[in-house]
């Protein structure tokens, strides 16, 4: 499974397979990969590590922020909830919960689905969505937060997500006597549910259910709209060189049949590392993308075509690519976004000009959030874009 | 060589001691919180004269709880490593022997890699078996490193390297055959990271293994010194050699076991700080060895410092900033031995 093509890159690209790709999902992507392979590759000769430095540095800089000043002291808490996360450790959650720190992205875009925005007193350097994410205090990357800052913000809780934090971060965190609550939702039906349950234990459960059942609504509608069709054989490109997809068992995967389609690649590890070869043998029908960056993913295709071996693929001389918003890479409500793009992308022709309409206007009607109806225009770009 | 004095070692050491000192307050005044000067003596006052009722809670939770720990933690990583590559250089009487080219560090992250496998929820359990797969490998490069009964420099040295690499491909491969979430943190340790918390507990045993360990290396001092001339000399000066170095050697693995299995593997400190305290204060390993402890000391505290703080609140591992300092250092240092 391990490109020859470069040999001298091999070591960092074995780091990938397992290291970098959980990770990437929630995070600009550029930044992580390039930074682990090269802190990879500068660890085994190490006479590279300024190279990883000079890599890291500007990156990162351009996630710097200064430090908020100190906020009011730690509220005496009255009571505390004990509950066990995700994970299954077991975490007092101080009741009520006023000063929220997110590690994560997905979780960011949870907490302000849920309306706890406002709660929200630091975030990592990659929250971008919703905007206002990027207005919160940094408390540095989701690998490396900076635990002074974190503590400086006297935060209630900490929020984090298996999938990109490492345990090292939780459990320094946990030794300062801040509770940390870790997420990690492996399908749709988790993320959906464990969206629910953060609602119950941060105060705001009718907003929580409101939302998912709201998604499952929507869920629904899309399973019912797509029952009976052939799913599309598709190859999600999670990271294009080396080229690394997602296994069974992870949100992704599922979030992909949820939309009609059906991943070629097969895999018990999360985000195997595929060889070329064996994507040229399955021959998917569609190469999705799910990326915001619209320059980054134009050059990466128009190069994909000018290789050798990527030529053979059918999907690729016939430009049969897919992109999406990066939704459908954070296991937060957004997914749902996702998939349903993803869906209007592989099966347009069951989503005609009536149909669309319908749902438009079944959306805005629906009082709850301001937010349900927002997916729906972001797809219509999404089919204009088309 | 001027003569030794013990008034030139205390001299010595207490000039490194006050340069420490100076580092030391100043990475507890920077960070991604700041604190002014003045508050921190009043807080450090308070602290000393036991009226810790009067510590803001924002300083002692800052201060005491996160950054004084961590900062003795750098200074006994440094101090271990410094005084394991004193060790090696004298043990190999090879200027590039380090802990790392013997693969101490390779041992230590695959015992982790290992123990987040075996037992992914006890939190002590991966610097533990760090620490039992650093002493494995050293006992393994010991015998590989052996000809003929004897400690042969060149065959260790090679056997280190070869040991490395294969540990290194080890680790490789597990890392991408097994699909274990919880290996992603470890490219980041293996970078070398003082970020994450240590227990309590850890800390002490951290700080009795270097004492016990440096104090053994150091009584063996003025046989190292005539170790240098030759181990046939040394001999025939009426040195037990191979007692010598079995202690050096089982010493100094032990110092980078600790060092790794809390901090990951932070390179060229125990390369580097002790070819500079030769420069500055003379070959002589009876001064040699606490001096390098001290500087190797200096050295981290430093790096990690800048590593904290260039780019708050983001975090860069220490070994980033100990190889981007000492890589031109240490070629600095090469070009003047050949010139």
């Amino acid at each position: 499974m391990i490109r020859r093509r470069h040999s001298f890159l091999i070591d960092g690209t074995v780091f990938i397979q397992d290291t970098s790709t959980r990770i990437h999902l929630a995070l600009a992507r550029a930044f992580l990969v390039r930074w682990i392979v090269a802190s990879a590759i500068g660890h085994l000769c190490s006479a590279g590590l300024p190279i990883a430095f000079a890599i890291i540095a500007p990156l990162a800089l351009c996630g710097a922020a200064t430090p908020q000043a100190m906020r009011g002291q730690n509220t005496a808490t009255s009571s505390a909830l004990e509950v066990k996360d995700e994970m299954g450790r077991a975490v007092q959650i101080p009741q009520p919960v006023r000063r929220i720190v997110s590690l994560a992205p997905s979780v960011t875009e949870t907490l302000f689905a849920l309306g706890l925005g406002d709660r929200l007193v630091g975030d990592t350097d990659f929250c971008d969505y919703p905007p206002e994410a990027k207005a919160k205090a940094h408390i540095g990357g989701p690998i490396s937060p900076n635990i002074e800052t974190i503590a400086a913000l006297h935060p209630d809780l900490v929020v984090a997500s298996r999938e990109i934090n490492r345990a090292e971060s939780v459990y320094s965190l946990e030794r300062l006597g801040i509770a940390v609550y870790t997420t990690d939702p492996l399908s749709v039906e988790q993320v959906l549910s464990s969206t629910e349950r953060l609602g119950e234990l941060l105060g705001a459960s009718d907003a929580g259910r409101a939302l998912t059942a709201n998604l499952r609504r929507r869920l629904g509608e899309l399973d019912h709209r797509l029952a009976g069709l052939p799913p599309k054989n598709v190859l999600m490109v999670v990271w294009l060189d080396p080229l690394i997809s997602v296994g069974r068992n992870t949100f992704m995967d599922d979030a992909l049949r949820h939309a009609g389609a059906r991943s070629v690649i097969e895999s018990p590890q999360a985000w195997p590392t595929i060889d070329l070869e064996q994507v040229v043998r399955l021959q998917p029908d569609y190469l999705i993308i799910s990326n915001d960056n619209k320059r980054q993913v134009q050059r990466e295709l128009a190069e994909l075509q000018s290789r050798p071996v990527w030529r053979r693929l059918d999907a690729v001389r016939y430009r049969r690519f897919i992109v999406i918003s990066e939704a459908l890479s954070h296991p937060s409500p957004r997914l749902v976004d996702g998939i349903e793009q993803l869906a209007r992308a592989l099966f347009p022709s069951e989503f005609n000009a009536d149909a669309f309409l319908r749902d438009l206007q079944v959306n805005c009607a629906t009082p709850v959030f301001a937010r349900a109806s927002e997916p729906v225009l972001q797809s219509t770009q999404m089919g204009a874009c088309r | 060589m001027k003569p030794l004095t013990l008034r030139r070692v205390l001299w010595s050491c207490a000039l490194l001691a006050a340069v420490l000192l100076g580092i030391v307050l100043l990475a507890l005044r920077l960070g991604a919180v700041p604190f002014s000067f003045g508050d921190l003596g009043q807080n450090l006052w308070w602290l000393a004269t036991g009226q810790p009722d009067k510590i803001s809670t924002d300083f002692r939770l800052i201060m005491v709880d996160i950054r004084l720990p961590r900062i003795l933690l750098g200074i006994v990583v440094g101090a271990a490593l410094s005084v394991a590559g004193a060790g090696f250089q004298a043990l190999l009487r090879n200027p590039l022997a380090d802990p790392y080219v013997l693969g101490v560090s390779s041992g230590a992250a695959l015992g982790a890699i290992l123990a987040l496998l075996a037992a992914p929820a006890l939190p002590l359990m991966t610097p533990a078996a760090a620490f039992v797969g650093a002493a494995a490998t050293i006992a393994a490069v010991y015998f590989l490193g052996r000809r003929q009964g004897q400690l042969d420099s060149g065959t260790l040295l090679l056997a280190g390297i070869v040991t490395a690499s294969f540990l290194s491909a080890m680790i490789m491969f597990l890392m991408s055959t097994l699909a274990s979430r919880e290996l992603r943190g470890i490219s980041f340790w293996l970078m070398g990271d003082l970020s994450a918390s240590l227990p309590r507990g850890l800390l002490w045993i951290l700080v009795a293994g270097f004492f016990a360990a440096a104090g053994a290396i150091l009584t063996t001092a003025s046989d190292l010194n005539v170790l240098l001339a030759g181990e046939r000399e040394a001999m025939h000066l009426g040195v037990d050699v191979t007692r010598v170095k079995l202690v050096v050697y089982i010493s100094a693995s032990l110092l980078t076991g600790l060092a790794v299995s809390v901090s990951g593997a932070i390179g060229y400190v125990g390369l580097l700080v002790p070819h500079v305290m030769r420069m500055l204060f003379g070959s002589d390993y009876r001064l040699l060895i606490p001096t390098s402890a001290l500087g190797g000391a200096i050295a981290i505290v430093l790096a990690d410092t800048l590593a904290r703080t260039l780019i708050a609140p983001t975090e860069l591992p220490v070994g980033a900033m100990t190889a981007m300092a000492g890589a031109p250092v240490f070629i600095y240092l090469l070009r003047r031995r050949l010139a």
